[in-house]
């Protein structure tokens, strides 16, 4: 069992380091655009489309990571105000409630994707690439975002600080 | 019933059931999530509309006009956690002398030189906070000194670029990136110039307010060689970021690009560049450009169901017939986002509005890169407003043990009437936003 914990925990930061390495790949990727247009080669065709599924791929892999770390922006100025019991309730409902929006993408990313596969449909960008691969994150991303929210259904601490605002935005 | 199906009905209903949702603890991802599904449940066909809320969802941030944003942040993860902030700060400390209120003075030109290399009003925040709040206290700087301008220079960062929430605004509202980026230099500067004026009038009032300390002497040669060394190559990010769009060179992307690379290629030079640095830097990107994106690609069914449902037409069709002046909608929309953002994070108050204000700017002929300006310092405004502004809390959480909410807030007030008055100037002289978009070469 602790085997599996251990495994499951590596998936969470591993797919984390994929989503920041794919940031780094948009980074490179527009230096090195620019480079080669400027000493007068054609520009980098591939790279518009691969930074476009990179911003998709990076939200979707880093999701369940910023669950764990309770990054993703929530008001807690009213909940902070609830009595105890019904804050704890409130909580434990929202968990439930995300869990249920998750399996729905889950299902229906992979319903997309299937469809996608099944009509061999091309997803037009600075270059062509298979529509089901959009869709690839959806089933993955929010099956673990689901489980995340899972731990703290089932009592893994709680995904609210008990503070108001967030340190994490723009 | 029939309520739900006026168009105002149906706005409310849509724009109250997020708020709701958020004010019931819901993550704002995941509360938008399930706006959208019950919305398309009621009034685009029950759970057939699911496949397009998820084709929607993943076109949403497929979007080439959002890679500025993490590459906006990574700048401004580079920017701290190399310590190049810290070399500006140093430099600045020499020049001020024993000027009354010199820490304040310095918070507002080194906040604006922050706002000039990092895109986020939180980081800046955070950041100065820690590193000058301590300082004041033991010099016995009164709060609203202290706080007040860290409070008010953190936000420029929303309004002078890099701003990752310019970006955002201007990709949603479908507006020229770069424009709109150029667009908040000279309000911005302006509204720095006016927090220095602020903090004038303050040491005038009440000299107690910073009482003056003993600092040594320094040669003007020690001065002018720490400004080229620790502050004039800032001025090349800078060059790489707003002169490279302006002249035309690049495009906002890759003037994204560039400014994260003249970060780095900085950092280098100085000698604080490391593996550390780096793997910091990025997991930092990754927690907020993960966070942020994760929230528009929720909320990417929203603006369609407000199109959808007509309460975008109805809103606009009323807005033609009512028999109000345009300054007065302005007023109203300004109103309604320093509301939101009582008790609302930027990009969702965003996410909620810009489908909405945007085409009505539109019909009331606004132009709608000065409206997104004024939008921006909104925005910006709305984050230091009690009893929920993030950046209250954000000092919160750097201030010293005792301090109030009331006094965080107090402290800032001052700051939101310069805001105010910069909201005045825009709308007698336009050109204080539309100038520079109009010098830059398409």
């Amino acid at each position: 069992m602790k085997l599996v914990s251990r495994a499951y925990d590596g998936l969470i930061v591993g797919l984390a380091i994929l989503a920041g390495l794919m940031l780094v790949v948009i980074f490179v990727g527009i230096i090195a655009d620019v480079a080669i247009r400027t000493v007068g080669y054609n520009a980098l065709q591939w790279y518009s489309a691969i930074a476009e599924y990179c911003l998709l791929f990076s939200t979707m892999l880093a999701a369940p990571w910023l669950v764990r770390l309770r990054g993703h922006v929530v008001v807690e100025s009213l909940t902070m105000a609830m009595p105890p019991r019904v804050r704890w309730a409130m909580a434990k409902a929202v968990y439930v409630l995300c869990i249920v929006l998750c399996g729905l993408f889950v299902y229906y990313g992979f319903v997309e994707m299937a469809l996608a596969l099944d009509t061999g449909e091309l997803d037009l960008r600075s270059i062509d690439m298979p529509k089901w691969i959009l869709f690839i994150p959806f089933p993955l991303g929010f099956t673990l975002v689901a489980i995340e929210f899972g731990r703290y259904l089932f009592g893994f601490g709680s995904y609210y600080t008990g503070t108001v605002g967030s340190s994490e935005s723009l | 019933m029939e309520l739900l199906s006026e168009w105002y009905g149906i706005a409310g209903f849509l724009v109250g059931m997020v708020i709701v949702f958020m004010l019931l603890g819901i993550p704002v991802a995941f509360a938008f999530l399930t706006a959208n599904i019950i919305g398309a449940m009621i009034y685009m066909g029950g759970l057939d509309a699911m496949p397009q809320i998820v084709v929607n969802a993943v076109e949403s941030v497929t979007i080439f006009a959002l890679i500025p944003v993490p590459l906006f942040i990574i700048m401004g993860e580079l920017f701290f956690h190399t310590g190049l902030a810290i070399r500006v700060f140093d430099a600045l400390d020499l020049c001020f002398g024993r000027l009354p209120g010199r820490l304040s003075y310095i918070t507002v030109v080194g906040g604006t030189i922050f706002a000039t290399l990092s895109g986020s009003t939180m980081a800046n925040t955070a950041m100065m906070g820690s590193m000058m709040v301590p300082e004041m206290t033991s010099r016995g700087y009164k709060k609203h000194m202290s706080m007040g301008p860290i409070l008010g220079t953190g936000g420029l960062a929303m309004i002078i670029p890099p701003s990752a929430l310019a970006v955002l605004l201007a990709s949603l509202a479908e507006i020229d990136i770069g424009k709109l980026l150029i667009a908040g230099v000279l309000p911005g500067l302006v509204l720095a110039v006016l927090y220095s004026i602020l903090i004038y009038a303050q040491v005038k009032i009440d000299k107690d307010a910073a009482p003056e300390y003993v600092v040594e002497q320094t040669k003007l040669g020690k001065i002018v060689w720490a400004l080229i060394v620790n502050v004039l190559p800032m001025g090349f990010v800078v060059f790489c970021v707003i002169g490279l769009i302006i002249l035309g060179i690049a495009t906002p992307t890759e003037s994204a690009g560039f400014g994260a690379l003249g970060v780095l290629i900085l950092a280098a030079l100085y000698r604080v560049l490391s593996w550390n640095v780096v793997v910091k830097s990025v997991a930092g990107s990754v927690r907020v450009t993960a966070m942020v994106l994760l929230i528009i690609l929720a909320s990417s069914t929203f603006s369609q169901l407000l199109a959808f449902t007509g309460a975008s037409a109805g809103l606009i069709e009323w807005a033609t017939k009512v028999d109000l002046a345009p300054i007065v909608m302005l007023l109203i929309m300004f109103g309604v986002l320093l509301v939101l953002g009582m008790f609302m994070d930027q990009v969702s108050m965003m996410l909620l509005t810009v489908p909405i204000f945007f085409p009505l700017a539109g019909t009331l002929q606004f132009d709608l890169i000065w409206f997104g300006l004024v939008m921006l310092l909104a925005l910006e405004i709305s984050l230091t407003t009690p009893p929920f502004g993030l950046l209250l809390f954000v000092m919160m959480g750097v201030a010293p043990q005792g301090t109030t909410l009331w006094q965080v807030a107090m402290a800032a007030a001052p700051y939101i009437g310069c805001a105010l008055i910069v909201l005045v100037l825009l709308i007698l002289f336009p050109g204080l936003a539309l100038y520079l978009p109009g010098l830059m070469v398409s």
